[in-house]
C-alpha cells in the first residue's frame, strides 16, 4: 500500500506543483514576448545608420516595441499565480520606455542603441524561457 | 568609493562563479571603457546602468520560479517520507 502511495506521489509531484504554483501555458502570452524579441533583433540592424529616414524607422520600431511591452504588462497583471512574471514584465517595459524617451529627445550613440536593443532581446529571452516552461 | 575600488569590486565579481554576475560585471567594465573613450554620454551610461539593475531583477524574478520548483521538490519528498511513516525526520 505504501509503495503505491509513494508511486502516486512521485508521478503526481509535478502535477501537484503545477496546480498550486504555476500559471498554465498561454499561446498569446508567448506570442507577445516573441514579438518583442523579434523587434529588438530587427532594431540592432538599424543602429548607427546616419540617414534620417532610418532614424524615423528606428523610432517607429521602438514605439511598436513599447506598445507591445505595455500590452504584455497589462496581459500579465491579473493572471493568477503570476507575480514574478508581472514584475519582470514591468521591468522590461521600463527598459523599452526609457529607450523610447531618449530617442524622442534626440540622437543617440551607436553603442547605446545597440546595447539597448540587445538588453531588450536578452531580458525578453529570460521571460520567454519562464513562460515557455509553463505546464501545458 | 573610487573608480579603482569599483573596478576591484567588479574584478572580484567577474570570477565569483555565478555567470549572471560575472557577465554583468564585465558588461559594466565595458561601459566604463566606453565612457572613458567618449563613445557614450553620461546620460546614456546612467540609463544603461539602470537597465543592468532592471535586468538583474528580471533574472531574479525568473529564478524565483525555479526556487518554487525546488520548494516543491522538497515538499514532495517530505510527503513521501511522511507517507512511509518515518518518525526520525
Amino acid at each position: 500500500m505504501k509503495k503505491i502511495l509513494i508511486l502516486v506521489l512521485l508521478l503526481s509531484g509535478c502535477t501537484i506543483y503545477d496546480t498550486y504554483f504555476k500559471s498554465g501555458y498561454d499561446n498569446q502570452e508567448y506570442e507577445h514576448i516573441v514579438e518583442i524579441r523579434l523587434l529588438a533583433r530587427q532594431g540592432v540592424q538599424m543602429c548607427g545608420n546616419p540617414y534620417k529616414i532610418t532614424k524615423a524607422k528606428t523610432f517607429d520600431l521602438i514605439s511598436q516595441m513599447l506598445d507591445k511591452a505595455e500590452l504584455f504588462e497589462i496581459y500579465e497583471e491579473h493572471r493568477p499565480k503570476n507575480d514574478s512574471e508581472y514584475d519582470a514584465a514591468v521591468k522590461l517595459r521600463e527598459i523599452i520606455e526609457s529607450f523610447n524617451n531618449r530617442y524622442q529627445e534626440g540622437s543617440v550613440s551607436y553603442f547605446y542603441c545597440k546595447t539597448k536593443f540587445e538588453s531588450i532581446d536578452s531580458s525578453a529571452g529570460v521571460i520567454q524561457k519562464v513562460i515557455g516552461n509553463r505546464p501545458r | 568609493m573610487t573608480l579603482t575600488e569599483i573596478n576591484e569590486v567588479l574584478n572580484n565579481l567577474r570570477t565569483c562563479g555565478d555567470p549572471t554576475f560575472e557577465k554583468a560585471a564585465a558588461y559594466i567594465q565595458g561601459l566604463i571603457t566606453q565612457i572613458q573613450n567618449a563613445k557614450l554620454s553620461k546620460q546614456e551610461a546612467t540609463e544603461l546602468l539602470k537597465d543592468v539593475q532592471r535586468q538583474l531583477q528580471i533574472v531574479q524574478d525568473a529564478q524565483q520560479v525555479d526556487h518554487k520548483e525546488l520548494l516543491n521538490t522538497a515538499i514532495t519528498s517530505l510527503l513521501i517520507i511522511l507517507t512511509l511513516g518515518i518518525n526520525n525526520l
